[in-house]
């Protein structure tokens, strides 16, 4: 178990600084292509698209995808406390407790 | 009105941004335990990884014992923007040293980026005041996560509260804010596209790979063609 978490943490960690500084390091020998550029301008837009969709569709293998109801429901207030606020704090707290309410019923 | 760029002025400039972090990172910690990881888990990834988005995936991902394989594919994915803001605040800083350059590239997020770009146009901008900027948020950070992953111990059953749903929450402020921002780079047309592209491409692959396989495919081919589309367009990339 230990050994997992520490695993995680030094690739993850990793993966994370290298972007992070190798442009400091590279810029002092010349640009990225630009379409390199282009395709890493929209990884975020699309990988987050399908981290946020991936919570709304049930997956098992082999079967078609279904709809999860109640946490389609509870995005609904969430992404317009987004759309209206622009704060994060507010969008999870918002989101907390109508998926709290949801599950009340 | 000018200002001197000193690096106090740089951590007096990071007082939103430390405020926006206690929040996300008091769920963060408080995420953490709930999916029953272990404190000194949750704080090191605030240490070793500092990032907010990558944090939450690492936490449901660690929580069900993903593969480690495709934790870090995932994590590079979404931190793999970090190059283009990393690009920016290089060359605007190009002759620093390169230790000090390092430094400054590690501790470059979403939010010390924002704070970057909206001195950006101005000429008297130092390295000292983006050290500012960027350690005070480090440090807003951690200490945000470790109170929140203390505190959480002690609310027993969060499903019950939803507190389970902060992660999809979180997803889905994170994605407004990417649609948010691809308005800069491209057309209102090809957000559309693009994010049309990754779900359909998720509902085709994940019955087959799984979902965590699924969202790279569909991440990676989705913003291949965009980035294909965006080049054809006039006026292509901006």
């Amino acid at each position: 178990m230990t050994s997992y978490y520490i695993i995680v943490l030094v690739m993850a960690g990793l993966v994370t600084w290298l972007p992070r500084i190798s442009p400091f390091v590279l810029v002092r020998f010349g640009k990225l292509p630009t379409w390199l550029q282009s395709f890493l301008a929209f990884i975020p837009l699309s990988l987050m698209t399908a981290l946020f969709f991936e919570n709304l569709i049930v997956i098992k293998t082999g079967h078609f995808p279904s709809i999860n109801w109640i946490t389609v429901l509870a995005t609904i207030p969430t992404l317009l406390t987004i759309w209206r606020t622009k704060s994060i704090m507010w969008t999870v707290l918002v989101g907390i407790i109508s998926m709290a309410i949801l599950r009340t019923f | 009105m000018d200002k001197t760029y000193t690096f106090k002025q740089g951590v007096l400039d990071a007082a939103p941004t430390m405020l926006g972090y206690l929040s996300i990172g008091l769920t963060v910690g408080i995420l953490g335990v709930n999916a029953h990881l272990p404190i000194w888990f949750i704080v090191g990834m605030s240490i070793f990884v500092y990032a907010g988005s990558a944090q939450f995936l690492m936490t449901s991902l660690a929580a069900s014992m993903a593969p480690v394989s495709a934790i870090t594919s995932l994590v590079f994915l979404v931190n793999a923007r970090h190059l283009l803001m990393s690009l920016s605040v290089a060359q605007k800083f190009s002759q620093q040293s390169l230790p000090s350059a390092i430094g400054m590239g590690s501790l470059l997020t979403d939010e010390s980026y924002g704070v970057f770009a909206s001195n950006n146009t101005n000429a008297n901008i130092t390295v000292g005041w983006q050290h500012g900027v960027n350690v005070a948020s480090y440090l807003a950070w951690i200490i945000a996560t470790f109170v929140g992953a203390f505190f959480g111990q002690f609310i027993p059953n969060p499903q019950q509260f939803g507190l389970d749903f902060a992660l999809v929450a979180m997803f889905a402020a994170l994605w407004y804010f990417q649609v948010d921002t691809a308005k800069v780079i491209t057309t209102r047309r090809l957000i559309i596209t693009t994010v049309g592209s990754t779900i359909l491409l998720y509902l085709i692959a994940a019955p087959f790979v799984g979902s965590t396989s699924a969202v790279l495919i569909a991440t990676v081919v989705a913003a291949g063609l965009s980035a294909l589309l965006n080049a054809k367009r006039p006026g292509g990339f901006k």
